[in-house]
């Protein structure tokens, strides 16, 4: 009953979406009603001199089946734009916040290596400092790729160039950088994969960007002491990649929204705001671009596991890249 | 020596804040989560806390709730330190008895170090 009384309440909806009245795409629908209303009454008004009652009536119900459906593909364009441009608004706010984060860490980091006096005097601490902050830097650059990926996307510009490499070792190096910012969480990484798997065939600076995001939202989902398990086994033509977290979970009424731009989980948003809401969209598109598919398993309170596939290198491709190399 | 719980989930920002802290003469004990640092607050009767906004876990807005429930901490001051800047978000952290709300990239550390000494100095004084 709450939720039918503000759902009709146009007002309060409005202000949800931060529009003004009288371009808020509820308030439109009601003058659209008024509107199809005179209409009505107008051609039932004007057909009536004219026609007799069944040829007014057959031409009273064309007319209002006619301003239904144009005014119903009008409003649900509206809507579309204004939630389109209320989540613009939050990728905005996410991102400053995003950028703020990293430079306050250079800011104080500069700041204790100039200043403070007992950290100075200790050059295990200034090298542990100059590691914070190339460290902070390449997240920053991840950043700015990662916002550069979805901009290409929009322009319709992705060009992949995929090399055969090792899945398991790329994988491995990723986790390293992750594993600082894991230890002070309390988090632990596992890998689990066969020493034998082939090369996959891929763009691998796309395929870091999406491992990133997937071991990114692993360890900031987690809710700590815990394990984030990354698994790698071979699926038929393809590598199977996964992370399982014991995070929150992912409520089931949000899964269909996961892989949309800008889209972040309620509960994500509640504890985190290191997401920015595209990092799952990128995944999206590089891994399908290349092939793959992409997908996630989740439980609401216990954890999720998100996982891809690649191409493994084929035969013949295999065949040119050695020639190429000989050559 | 004055106790002061720091609660802030970026490690190099609590590194940072925590060593100048300690050279200006504090004693700084800190939690990288909201629920581990209330926790500490109850145990640690701190004379000051240093709160960051989004945390895991339990999130800086509840832990400033539940600290202006308890009557034992009800009083103790709070000096939020966090990125978020939207005007909803402040107001509501005031709203909801912080002491003050600092932006961090506003402030440089030995700013913070003075924020927190003039805190500590009016509830003296008020005392």
């Amino acid at each position: 009953m709450h939720s039918f009384l503000r759902r009709i309440n146009i007002i309060a909806e409005c202000e949800e979406l931060r529009w003004a009245v009288w371009s808020c795409p509820p308030f439109l629908f009601l003058v659209m009603g008024v509107v199809t209303i005179i209409g009505l009454l107008a051609t039932y008004a004007i057909t009536a001199r004219f026609v007799d009652e069944s040829g007014t009536i057959i031409m009273v119900s064309i007319v209002t089946a006619i301003l239904l459906v144009i005014g119903n593909a009008v409003i649900h364009g509206f809507n579309k734009i204004a939630e389109a441009n209320r989540m613009k608004g939050e990728f905005i706010s996410i991102i400053s916040h995003q950028l703020r984060s990293p430079l306050s860490v250079f800011k104080w980091t500069v700041d204790l290596m100039e200043h403070a006096p007992s950290h100075r005097a200790s050059p295990e601490r200034m090298t542990d400092s100059f590691r914070t902050l190339r460290d902070t830097a390449e997240n920053m650059i991840e950043l700015v790729n990662m916002l550069l990926e979805v901009s290409r996307f929009e322009a319709g510009t992705l060009i992949l160039r995929p090399e055969s490499f090792k899945l398991e070792e790329l994988t491995q190096k990723i986790i390293a950088g992750y594993e600082r910012y894991a230890h002070a969480a309390q988090i632990n990484f596992s890998l689990d994969a066969p020493s034998d798997l082939s090369s996959v065939y891929a763009d691998i600076e796309r395929i870091k960007i999406v491992i990133q995001n997937l071991v990114a939202n692993a360890v900031h989902y987690s809710i700590g002491p815990g394990t984030v398990a990354v698994g790698i086994a071979r699926a038929g033509a393809f590598l199977r990649w996964e992370i399982r977290d014991s995070g929150t979970g992912i409520p089931v009424s949000q899964h269909r929204m996961v892989f949309h731009k800008f889209f972040r989980g309620s509960n994500a948003q509640h504890q985190q705001t290191r997401g920015t809401g595209v990092g799952l969209y990128v995944a999206k598109g590089i891994i399908e671009a290349g092939g793959g598919r992409i997908g996630f398993i989740s439980e609401e309170g216990k954890s999720t596991t998100f996982w891809f596939t690649v191409p493994l290198v084929q035969v013949g491709v295999a065949r040119r890249s050695s020639e190429a190399h000989e050559g | 020596m004055k106790k002061i719980i720091f609660i802030e989930d970026e490690p190099a920002l609590q590194h940072a804040l925590t060593v100048v802290l300690n050279d200006a003469g504090y004693q700084v004990v800190s939690a990288l989560d909201g629920e581990i640092g209330l926790g500490l607050i109850k145990k640690e009767k701190p004379d000051l806390v240093l709160l960051d906004l989004i945390l895991p876990k339990m999130d800086g807005f509840q832990v400033l709730e539940m600290i202006r429930k308890d009557p034992e901490t009800a009083k103790l001051p709070v000096i939020i330190l966090s990125n978020l800047e939207e005007n909803s978000d402040i107001n509501r952290a005031l709203e909801l008895g912080a002491t003050t709300y600092l932006l961090k990239t506003n402030y440089r550390l030995e700013e913070v170090v003075e924020k927190v000494a003039g805190v500590l100095h009016t509830q003296e004084s008020a005392r």
